[in-house]
């Protein structure tokens, strides 16, 4: 029987230590650090052996009326060494790593997760500083 | 890190790919339409990037913003950016070890993303 390459990749993250949840076809991490959350996605495409590692806060960040000072950041974050690409499903900004074949390996998967986890941080804190004290303050509120 | 560049070179010159060597990179320029074509590539041991942009540049509404995340979500393997000169450009990594496997499926996304700014930029 084929190994499925979402199951490869749960492999490689039990080995890491890490405790992912199985979505049905979907790996799922909640991450958090300093009291923000962000959860972590991996989705894989078996047939054509492609995987994504997405990120994205919760709650999601909406990306309305921000969406140049969102691809700035994203450039910013690339600039500083972060490789991500930072797109927008549904009106929520998402930070995204696409994985080949090649890119799946252990080291390669743990700095990616880092990478979309860091850079939907990043971007977060990007939009909040962007923001009037009066509206970040409605933001904490709900 | 010559390896890596001397893959790249190879596979650019497989592919027939115009290109100039600039110090530890290549540039590989060209023109359609009235629209220039800027790709610089680059490697170190860990990472190759490629990095596209257009001349003139793409200077985006808010409205075009919107469009390109939603672009950047539903394309894989590259990316666009806005630079602090309000500049778009496209962007691409992969592990330098995987340049034989992964760098020229990102190369041409990278020149597909970059076509698309540029009909933009013409129509």
């Amino acid at each position: 029987m084929r190994v499925l390459l979402l199951d490869d990749i749960e492999a490689i993250l039990k080995e890491l230590g890490l405790s992912p949840l199985r979505e049905e076809d979907m790996l799922v991490l909640l991450i958090g650090e300093g009291g923000r959350e962000v959860v972590v996605y991996i989705i894989a495409e078996e047939e054509r052996k492609v995987a994504y590692v997405l990120a994205s806060a919760y709650p999601p960040i909406k990306a309305e009326g921000k969406e140049l000072d969102i691809l700035r950041a994203s450039w910013e974050l690339v600039d500083r060494g972060v490789p991500c690409k930072v797109g927008v499903d549904k009106d929520s900004v998402v930070v995204e790593v696409d994985l080949d074949e090649c890119h799946i390996k252990k080291d390669v998967l743990l700095e990616s997760i880092y990478f979309a986890a860091e850079g939907m941080l990043t971007i977060a804190d990007k939009l909040r500083e962007g923001e009037s004290p009066e509206a970040a303050e409605g933001e904490s509120d709900t | 890190m010559e390896r890596f560049l001397s893959e790249i070179e190879g596979i650019l010159k497989e592919e027939r790919v115009n290109y100039q060597k600039v110090e530890q990179a290549f540039l590989v320029t060209f023109r359609d339409k009235e629209i220039r074509y800027n790709v610089l590539i680059f490697a170190d041991e860990h990472m190759a990037v490629i990095v596209g942009k257009t001349d003139p540049p793409f200077i985006p509404t808010p409205e075009m913003g919107a469009r390109l995340l939603e672009e950047n979500f539903r394309m894989n393997f590259a990316a666009y950016h806005l630079t602090q000169d309000n500049e778009v450009i496209v962007t691409s990594v992969l592990r330098s070890e995987c340049i034989r496997e992964s760098f020229r499926r990102n190369f041409y996304i990278v020149l597909s993303f970059l076509k698309r700014l540029g009909e933009s930029l013409a129509s």
